[in-house]
């Protein structure tokens, strides 16, 4: 036989053997099983659009959300507005598109700040085991007792009348500055992500111990992998799927945790538009204009509900167990 | 399991300790003090210093930490409020806690009245449409915030039809036993809007986990081994699958606890109930600190305790489970 043909067909086996590797690891097998559950699918799609719809929202809303139209303040639906408009005659549509933003970004920026945390401390925490692991462990039982929304509260009030009346503290000062350039969302990111991470580093723990032993670990060790490619390319590839998983699901939290904070008047700084603040606003005028709660009441709703259903399906897809026959 | 339990609430003191602590400094740290403003006035700076010094605010914060610990544990006093002259923490609590109480415990009465039977009725008819309906219904309710379902509520129930209050609570202290209310017409009229509110999205989420939970539980090896011995389904279901089905449901009461607690503070903003969230709202605002810790201790104290009593029914309801 000759050497180019017998190149050829090592060629073809390998090939094959990659296809197959392919066609059925456990993170295909689980997006295939996602992109089957309608109802997740739809979630996701709309969730897509309503991430657009945030990036594009100065092509999409018919007006900037700060302009303001004295003659038309309290405007019924209209070809004009289509959802009406607030106090102040600014388009509640254009409001509630540009809302999107910071439910979007508080969900976003929220669970990667509380993935990394409870990554970080849950792996290490299984990985190092013995007296580390006690000592982690401890720490987030020990912040079990805590009551968090509590604490998000304060720190929204301390953060709040620390940017209106400024800082003596050297490094505050641009944080400050950031932050009303943000529309004082930056504030409201930090106060978040410490929301859900012990519950992220207990699944990430729980993961590493599960995966510790396993046989391909035991593998990587005796080809002479150190502790951070063991760490890296082997654990958290398999870590990840159930803490993303259980991110997803914590995503309306946030987002609810978000409009109630706006609702009270701890949210993002005026004009910049939340759905919580507009929610608040429509609520104050609920007796004589319950149209102005519609628009962002429902894309809250539909936001939310959204999250949920994608959420449930990668649940489902990444758990075989509740698979449904 | 009783070493286990008294371990645990050894524990709680650590866990309370440094919740004060942090509290303690940080609500001082919050730039604004008590006395910046009466009403719309701000008074002048004399008076501002004698009532500082009336309540110790010019002392360094350890040694104010010190008297407080010291009043709390030796007196079991929480302070005065430095807002409501006259009042002390202790009586705004006592007031204040018993309406979110009653709220808390009829909204969670609720959600486990619907939430169960609705979970186990759509996972014993798995993939029919009533599952898919109360599936989809159970959705809907947790993706549903207070601040959504409260105003919606309001709207249609107390505007347009005018069968309930817009808001306020139907009861007042003092209260039977110290917090019952007395359940007059009014009390309940009162009632529905808030509970409902509260209740709807709790409800959904227990409905959600009882399904899941039950789905799994029936698949297991020891119901096949009861269906092989020929009991009844009934039986098979409500002796053998139920109990154990309900265990993740207890383990999400704690959580869910903390969820009618965080609930609370919601529905009370939103119907301007004079529970203790609204009152822990105002406080923050007012820098009024002793309200503000002693609020935030009595939250954290049913936190610690809800948790507990979540692991003890766990090991109640699964013999498998011992803490040593």
């Amino acid at each position: 036989m000759a050497a180019a043909e017998k190149a050829a067909i090592r060629e073809k086996a390998k090939e094959a053997f990659e296809a197959s590797r392919r066609e059925r690891t456990p993170f295909r097998d689980a997006m295939r099983q996602l992109l089957k559950n309608r109802a997740a699918v739809i979630g996701g799609v709309f969730v897509i659009l309503v991430i657009l719809m945030a990036i594009f929202a100065d092509f999409i809303a018919p007006y900037h959300f700060a302009e303001v139209h004295f003659e038309d303040n309290y405007a019924v639906p209209s070809s004009k507005y289509l959802a009406g408009a607030d106090y102040l005659g600014r388009d509640l549509l254009s409001r509630t598109i540009y809302g999107a933003r910071v439910s979007l970004a508080v969900a976003f920026v929220a669970s990667s700040v509380s993935l990394v945390i409870g990554l970080v401390i849950g792996m290490v925490s299984g990985y190092a085991g013995g007296r580390i692991d006690n000592f982690l462990m401890r720490l987030v039982d020990f912040l079990y007792g805590f009551p968090f929304l509590i604490f998000v509260i304060l720190l929204q009030v301390y953060f709040k009348a620390l940017s209106r009346r400024g800082s003596g503290i050297a490094f505050v000062g641009p944080l400050l500055d950031l932050n009303r350039r943000m529309g004082g969302m930056l504030f409201i990111f930090i106060a978040m992500g410490f929301l859900n991470w012990l519950q992220m580093a207990r699944i990430a723990r729980g993961q590493v111990l599960s995966y510790k032993q396993k046989e391909f670990v035991e593998a990587a060790r005796m080809v002479g992998a150190g502790d951070a490619r063991i760490i890296f390319r082997h654990l958290l590839p398999n870590v990840l799927g159930p803490c993303i998983v259980s991110e997803t699901l914590a995503i309306p939290g946030y987002i609810f945790t978000e409009a109630f904070l706006s609702f009270i008047g701890l949210g993002v700084d005026a004009p910049t538009p939340s759905w919580g603040i507009m929610i608040s606003e429509g609520y104050t005028g609920l007796r004589s204009y319950p149209h102005l709660i519609m628009a962002p009441a429902i894309a809250l709703v539909l936001t939310v509900l959204a999250f949920n259903f994608l959420g449930d399906g990668l649940r489902d897809a990444f758990d075989p167990r509740l698979r449904g026959e | 399991m009783t070493r286990y339990i008294i371990r645990r609430i050894l524990w709680f003191i650590p866990v309370l300790f440094a919740i004060i602590l942090a509290t303690f400094v940080f609500v001082r740290a919050i730039p604004g003090g008590p006395f910046d403003f009466a009403g719309d006035k701000s008074l002048p700076p004399q008076v501002v210093a004698n009532l500082e010094a009336k309540y110790h605010l010019n002392e360094p914060v350890w040694k104010q930490f010190g008297r407080y610990l010291y009043d709390l544990i030796v007196k079991q006093d929480l302070g005065p409020s430095y807002r409501y002259r006259g009042r002390t923490v202790n009586d705004i609590i006592r007031d204040a806690l018993p309406i979110s109480a009653q709220l808390g415990a009829l909204a969670l009465l609720l959600a486990l009245l619907i939430g169960i039977p609705a979970g186990i009725i759509a996972a014993l008819k798995q993939n029919t449409p009533l599952d898919y309906a109360s599936t989809f219904v159970a959705i809907l309710g947790v993706s549903i915030p207070n601040i959504v379902m409260g105003p919606l509520l309001i709207w249609i129930f107390a505007l347009k039809l005018n069968w309930f209050p817009v808001a306020r609570w139907g009861a007042q202290p003092p209260f039977f036993l110290g917090f019952l209310p007395t359940p007059t017409p009014d009390f309940w009229r009162h009632a529905v809007l808030p509970v409902v509110t509260l209740g709807t999205g709790l409800s959904a989420s227990i409905a959600r986990l009882t399904r899941a939970s039950l789905l799994q539980t029936i698949r297991e090896d020891y119901i096949r081994t009861a269906r092989a011995k020929g009991l009844a389904e009934r039986v098979v279901i409500v002796r053998h699958a139920l109990k154990n089905s309900l265990i993740p449901v207890v383990t999400i009461l704690g959580p869910m606890f903390a969820a009618v607690l965080t609930g609370t503070f919601t529905t009370e903003q939103i119907f301007g109930i004079p529970g203790l969230g609204k009152h822990f709202v105002t406080s923050v605002g007012n820098r009024d600190y002793p309200v503000v810790v002693g609020t935030t201790l009595l939250y954290s104290v049913f936190l610690v305790i809800a948790n507990l009593m979540v692991d003890i029914t766990y090991a109640w309801l699964d013999p498998r489970i011992r803490y040593d």
